[in-house]
């Protein structure tokens, strides 16, 4: 049969959503449980069923079919839900999302699933039926579901109460806290948006060379000013509304994290609690696709080296079930994820060691304790002895690292010995605005990203040279780089006087770049170059400056990375 | 009208060169390309078309012309495969229509553009015109000058 491919797409996208939702009510159901969530997973299913029949996928519906007849056992209270059966349930799920990623490159891709059918089957058949008390209960729920939130947590109680004599732990807990995205939607082709961005982005450049032009002009009228201010602000919000629309909530990749910790601490025999919080809290669509591999990363190091094994954790006394938390919070400044565990901490003296026995360190280092949580993030640190079939599967802490400082972010680590572990990654919430610093170099106005400058000195406060490679700060010596030197800079033949250092850290190693002049600080929009144009050493892209010129913004990171690796290894192989 | 066999004659110092139109997004007037470092010689800067940053590449830089005088009137621009990319050129001269038959495929002659890129070269206008691919000139050539 021949498939619409545009239907077909717009079924995957739809899969997509009802399957993450799917996932979600898995694992709520394994902390606690409503009818409502069977009859919403009924739905799910029903709902993926019928429009994947729609588009011809058969084989696809018929799996959906088979799994909504256990849901409708489930519902009508024929079967207890019980942990097999939600491993059963998320396995489905797996096997429903992986089956969608095939169908996007391959509208043809089928899935042999007898193996998982026989398997799911045999769960639902290996329990007893209890079928009068519960259908009860199905015929009570049926007579209140007109009625609102507060009634049905007096519903869910009897059903609570069975559930935990079929042995399954149930907290108190409402089954409300799910009902997050019930905002009506429309799909929008991110192209689209894209250009809509770029138009935005086109205007709000040339606001502002209006802006700035007026301000040149001694004899505007005050209307005109007044104006010209207004218009400003509408571009920028309007500016800001439009990005907006590229921002998704974390929940999805917080379920998936949920979920590796449920079956990661289930393989190594570790107890965990989770608790997911601000799930609500919104990211650009593109940081959080790059987002979930590290934070996947991270949360199964906390599991696989920072909690302890029950036994270890009663004998220290504490609770054998550790926790783990995942956060998200926003504020001015972006957003922040955090990661928490309350296990055994990191170990200083371990880290020490291996950092100097890697060379990343000299032998006789003095370090400050958050500088030795940072050695973890280094390359060459993680690539040690022991690489567990968890956490060491060829992505390092550098690689993290690596990725959250790509979306201009940064990760604080804090951790007290047998207490726990908490990092926290700090990103902004959409890349495609920046605050920068211009500089001048010859003449020549650069952009640098603030998020890369951790100080900036006055020359004239501090005792150098011209010609000297060094400068004494707070009492230490850190190379100087002229940052037009860097650049290859030409200019414009502008007398050099230097006035200004900004310096950048990379893995605690500081380094000073010596500009002309800074200019004024300033909001660009991030542009990205022509794929001709890319990977040019010491630039990260391009903006348009707002008297309407074309800027370059320099990658001070990367800089300060190509030196202070240069550097080192001589320095240690001296020492 | 079939745009086949319309081309773009443009001149790059004393030559007359002509390219398939449909080669040639649009013609921009001359702006000043703003200086980027680290890229090769002839890849003299980018510049801001309606917001967006396009890179600019000297032809006359490229086809080794003498680069005096402040003739550069404009900037052909084209969508390459890497990307946007401005061509300065000292003058546009015209759109003409050239035969396919009476272009004179790849003469046996040394002439300052890779084979590759020179389709041949054609009479028109009493001139001899460089008959050349300007979107596969701009697109297939390294800008980014290699690490010193």
């Amino acid at each position: 049969m021949e498939m619409d491919l545009e239907i077909l797409a717009c079924f995957c996208d739809e899969a997509q959503d009802l399957l993450v939702r799917w996932e979600g009510l898995c694992l709520e159901m394994s902390r606690s449980q409503s009818p409502e969530q069977f009859d919403e997973l009924f739905r799910l299913a029903h709902n993926l069923k019928g429009s994947s029949r729609v588009v011809g996928l058969e084989s696809f519906g018929n799996l959906v079919h088979k799994v909504e007849d256990g849901i409708t056992e489930l519902k009508k209270g024929l079967v207890i839900l019980n942990q097999p059966i939600i491993q059963q349930l998320l396995k489905a799920q797996d096997i429903l999302s992986k089956w969608i990623v095939e169908l996007k490159n391959n509208p043809g891709h089928q899935v042999d699933y007898k193996d998982f059918l026989a398997e799911y089957s045999s769960v639902f058949a290996g329990q007893p039926h209890h079928v009068q008390a519960v259908s009860a209960q199905v015929e009570a729920k049926a007579e209140e579901k007109v009625q609102v939130f507060e009634q049905a947590e007096v519903q869910h109680n009897p059903v609570q109460s069975k559930s935990s004599s079929a042995g399954v732990p149930a907290p108190v807990q409402a089954a409300t806290p799910a009902k997050v995205n019930l905002d009506e939607t429309v799909r929008v082709s991110a192209r689209k948006i894209e250009q809509l961005l770029e138009i935005m982005g086109e205007l709000s450049i040339h606001q502002s060379v209006i802006f700035h032009s007026l301000g040149g002009i001694a004899d505007s009228s005050s209307q005109l000013n007044h104006s010209s201010y207004l218009a400003r602000k509408i571009t920028r919000e309007l500016y800001e509304k439009t990005l907006s629309l590229r921002m998704v909530p974390v929940q999805p990749v917080f379920q998936r994290l949920e979920r590796s910790v449920r079956e990661l601490a289930g393989s190594l025999d570790k107890l965990v609690d989770v608790e997911v919080n601000g799930g609500e809290v919104e990211l650009d669509k593109t940081v959080c696709e790059k987002i979930v591999e590290p934070l996947t990363h991270m949360v199964r190091n906390s599991i696989d080296h920072g909690l302890e094994t029950p036994e270890v954790r009663v004998m220290a006394g504490k609770d054998p079930v550790g926790k783990v938390k995942i956060n998200a919070v926003q504020d001015s400044s972006g957003v922040h994820l955090w990661i928490e565990d309350d296990g055994k901490g990191l170990n200083q003296e371990k880290i020490l060691s291996r950092a100097i026995a890697n060379g990343i360190i000299g032998p006789d280092t003095q370090l400050e304790p958050s500088e030795v949580f940072a050695l973890i993030f280094l390359p060459g640190f993680s690539t040690a002895e022991k690489v567990t079939d968890v956490s060491g599967r060829g992505v390092g802490m550098d690689v993290v690292m690596r990725t959250v400082e790509s979306l201009k972010g940064e990760i604080k680590i804090g951790s007290t010995p047998g207490k726990g572990t908490q990092f926290r990654i700090s990103i902004p919430t959409t890349l495609s605005i920046i605050d920068s610093l211009i500089v001048s170099l010859k003449g020549i106005d650069y952009a640098v990203p603030v998020s890369a400058v951790d100080e900036i000195i006055h020359l004239n406060e501090f005792e150098y040279d011209e010609n000297d490679r060094m400068i004494r700060i707070h009492n230490k010596v850190i190379p100087v780089y002229s940052l037009s030197d860097c650049l290859n800079s030409k200019g414009n033949g502008e007398k050099i006087n230097h006035k200004s250092m900004l310096i950048s850290k990379f893995a605690n190693e500081r380094v000073a770049f010596k500009v002309d002049r800074i200019v004024e600080q300033q909001q660009i929009v991030v542009r990205k170059f022509a794929s001709g144009m890319e990977h040019v050493f010491g630039l990260a892209g391009g903006t348009i400056l707002g008297n309407g010129q074309p800027g370059l913004i320099i990658d001070l990171k990367s800089l300060a990375e190509h030196f202070v690796l240069q550097v080192k290894p001589k320095a240690e192989r001296a020492a | 009208m079939s745009h086949e066999n319309r081309y773009l004659l443009f001149e790059v110092g004393k030559e007359l060169y002509g390219t398939p139109l449909l080669d040639v997004r649009e013609v921009v007037e001359y702006q000043e390309p703003k200086f980027m470092p680290n890229m090769v010689s002839h890849f003299v800067g980018v510049i801001n078309i309606r917001g967006s940053i396009v890179g600019v590449i000297d032809l006359r830089k490229r086809f080794g012309e003498k680069t005096d005088g402040n003739t550069k009137t404009a900037m052909l621009v084209s969508d390459t495969p890497q990307g946007t990319i401005a061509a300065i050129v000292d003058r546009v001269d015209s759109v003409i229509s050239i035969e396919k038959e009476s272009i004179d495929e790849k003469p046996p002659v040394v002439t300052s553009v890779k084979q590759d890129y020179l389709t041949g070269v054609a009479k028109a206008k009493e001139r001899l015109v460089t008959i050349v691919e300007l979107q596969r000139l701009l697109g297939s050539e390294n800008l980014v000058a290699k690490a010193s």
